[in-house]
């Protein structure tokens, strides 16, 4: 395990992911460094191809580097067995995606209580907790309603219930308001936002939207797989970041 | 991810899509069906071979001393040669007594058996009449063609010495007409041997009963049999040199019979059973129902495609689905395991409707074959369609079986999908 702040959550080191495209290797994402403070949030922005999403995927071990490693509470990443990733998916990291991805055939409450399932949380307390969190999202009064019978920011409030459910220390958001019209946005960001102060999560969120990466304590620009500059919005300590373009 | 969890999640995915799940589970259930019904006709067909095979007497063993059947002479009286073979390994009254301790023996009855070149005549009054001993049948199977005889008169159940059953035909020849049969039951008539040199020893005994047979013959007690012989060979310990004849062993069942076969010859006795003819008629039986067993194979193979194909159409559905349950941390035995069930419920739904069908298939070919039995009056009982438990679990073992076999595949590759790639599906 290599050292790592206390405060700092995300260590990124070098960190690259090249594709084989038709025959020549496109950098997605090249020699990336960066850290993210514990509950801060972080805003990964800029133009599509830049390699935003390429590096939250990383950071949520849906994708592995190509080089550089990156630590997550210290842990590296790209040496992790493929249980410790699983593991690190269930228990440390919720995803928000833009497309909800909410189960069709389950009701919110059991759309929330699957990542519980996966980690052998009892039915009782599954239950508990899914109503709690859609009490949270305010939509207890929505439990039993299935995705097609909820609108586009209802669903987006189940999917950050289900990804709150497993209380993950990582929150990593892909353009969650992005399917939403502005005065959702609005709702669903301040949502995020009250979420992440009262349960001290760290979010790490993609967005093209200057607006949403504004409510951000620190910004990532993302250019052609590179950082282009790091922006700290807040003076609170969370925020503070350095950021290495290599 | 808990096994219950999983089990209710495949659930839930089958009953999505209701119409395809039942119509992929409709091949097996054929299949099952065909299945149950080939296996229940053979299992019936194969008690009901039995069944006839107890009724002609295969569920009897009949014992001889290890050399076979000899006697100590042919000579009679006149020439006795008691000097039988030596080395023979006799049945004792001992030997009759152990064996009838044996699990599965219901009766064992020693048989004594005059030489064939004794007279024997029956006096009634001033009637004679040249009649011969009826032994109990001598071989396995001979009831076949032999009919069981009727009592006409008394009963033909022969236990205590000094009683006698006669034949119809033996009554006949002592001069009584049919309505007067009745009326020789209970008097005594004399059993006369007469040795070639015209020497002659009576035995006076006690009709018992007439039977229906129409030959002319006599039934006598083991005893009163032991007693002519003995005279016959001048040989009052006939049975402590020779042993009895041979031994009448009546048996639970067929399938009793041919273990106990096995035991008696181990214990140094000549066993005649017809046995082999059970076992070859079970074998072809056996061999019929594999092959058509084979050929019904063909509808599970394609049930299993059915599945397979349902499957395969599953897991492009559920791609997406597939990809947020590995972004949200299930394992790729979560995913499998989630896909086997649903495919193993796919093939145990066929089964239990198969299992059904075939059970009240059954049920109606037994009622239609009764009915049919009756109206051609054939005396023949019996279900030919037996569905029992243990038919009932493997088939319901192999539905299950042929789902799991068809599901594999699909869920090999829905675990092995990557995650991110399985999000990007549309």
């Amino acid at each position: 395990m290599k050292s790592c702040n206390e405060k700092t959550i995300i260590q990124a080191e070098g960190l690259s992911r090249y594709y084989q495209a038709g025959g020549e290797v496109v950098k997605a994402l090249d020699h990336v460094t960066f850290s993210v403070k514990r509950g801060g949030f972080t805003a990964l922005v800029g133009t599509s191809g830049s390699g935003k999403s390429t590096l939250l995927n990383l950071v949520g071990t849906l994708d592995r580097p190509t080089a550089g490693d990156i630590l997550i509470e210290g842990q590296s990443l790209a040496k992790a067995t493929e249980q410790q990733r699983i593991m690190h998916r269930r228990e440390r990291v919720g995803f928000i995606f833009q497309s909800f991805n909410l189960i069709p055939t389950l009701s919110a409450a059991e759309n929330v209580e699957v990542p519980m399932m996966l980690t052998n949380v009892g039915k009782r307390q599954r239950k508990a907790r899914a109503l709690e969190l859609l009490n949270r999202v305010h939509l207890s009064h929505r439990a039993s309603h299935k995705p097609n019978q909820l609108s586009g920011g209802e669903n987006q409030r189940v999917a950050i219930a289900r990804a709150m459910a497993n209380r993950p220390a990582l929150l990593l958001a892909d353009e969650p308001t992005g399917n939403l019209d502005s005065k959702t946005e609005t709702a669903v960001l301040e949502l995020l936002i009250e979420l992440l102060t009262q349960d001290q999560v760290t979010m790490l969120l993609v967005t093209h939207d200057p607006q949403v990466a504004a409510h951000a304590d620190q910004i990532i620009h993302l250019l052609d797989g590179q950082i282009e500059r790091i922006e700290s919005l807040s003076q609170k300590d969370a925020a503070v970041s350095t950021g290495d373009q290599q | 991810m808990t096994f219950k969890d999983k089990v209710l999640t495949a659930c839930r995915n089958m009953g999505r899509r209701k119409v395809r799940s039942f119509l992929a589970s409709l091949g097996v259930m054929v299949g099952i069906l065909t299945i149950v019904v080939l296996i229940s006709l053979a299992s019936g067909v194969r008690q009901h071979i039995n069944r006839q095979f107890e009724s002609v007497g295969l569920d009897q063993i009949v014992i001889v001393p290890a050399s076979g059947f000899s006697f100590p002479g042919r000579g009679g009286p006149a020439g006795r040669n008691t000097t039988g073979p030596n080395n023979k390994k006799i049945i004792t009254p001992d030997d009759v007594a152990r064996w009838k301790t044996w699990p599965g023996v219901i009766a064992v009855n020693p048989v004594i058996s005059l030489p064939g070149s004794v007279n024997l005549e029956l006096k009634w009054q001033d009637k004679t009449q040249s009649v011969r001993i009826n032994e109990p049948l001598m071989r396995p199977g001979q009831a076949l063609w032999t009919a069981k005889p009727e009592a006409l008169a008394g009963n033909l159940e022969l236990k205590d010495s000094g009683t006698i059953i006669l034949s119809r035909g033996a009554a006949r020849a002592l001069g009584l007409e049919e309505g007067q049969l009745s009326g020789l039951s209970g008097q005594n008539v004399e059993l006369v041997l007469r040795t070639s040199r015209n020497e002659t020893k009576g035995f006076e005994l006690k009709v018992q009963g007439i039977s229906s047979e129409l030959n002319t013959t006599v039934k006598v007690s083991t005893a009163d049999c032991l007693a002519m012989k003995c005279w016959w060979f001048n040989n009052d310990n006939l049975l402590q040199t020779e042993g009895y004849d041979s031994v009448v062993v009546n048996c639970t069942d067929v399938s009793r019979a041919k273990e106990l076969t096995s035991r008696f010859r181990g214990d140094g006795v000549q066993v005649q059973s017809l046995d082999i003819f059970v076992e070859m008629a079970n074998r072809i039986v056996v061999t019929i129902t594999i092959m058509l067993v084979m050929l019904a194979s063909v509808a599970l193979l394609v049930a299993s495609i059915g599945i397979a194909n349902t499957m395969i159409m599953a897991v492009y559905e559920r791609t997406r689905e597939i990809g947020v349950l590995k972004a949200l941390g299930a394992s790729c035995w979560d995913v499998q395991w989630m896909l086997i069930i649903e495919s193993g419920f796919i093939g145990l739904l066929g089964g239990v409707l198969g299992l059904l069908a075939g059970w009240v298939i059954g049920l109606l070919l037994n009622q239609g074959i009764s009915w049919y039995l009756q109206y051609r009056e054939l005396a023949i009982q019996g279900v030919f369609f037996v569905v029992t438990p243990g038919l009932a679990f493997i088939a319901m073992v192999f539905a299950a079986f042929i789902g799991i076999t068809a599901g594999w595949l699909p869920s090999r590759r829905a675990a092995g999908l990557d995650p991110l790639e399985a999000l990007r599906h549309e």
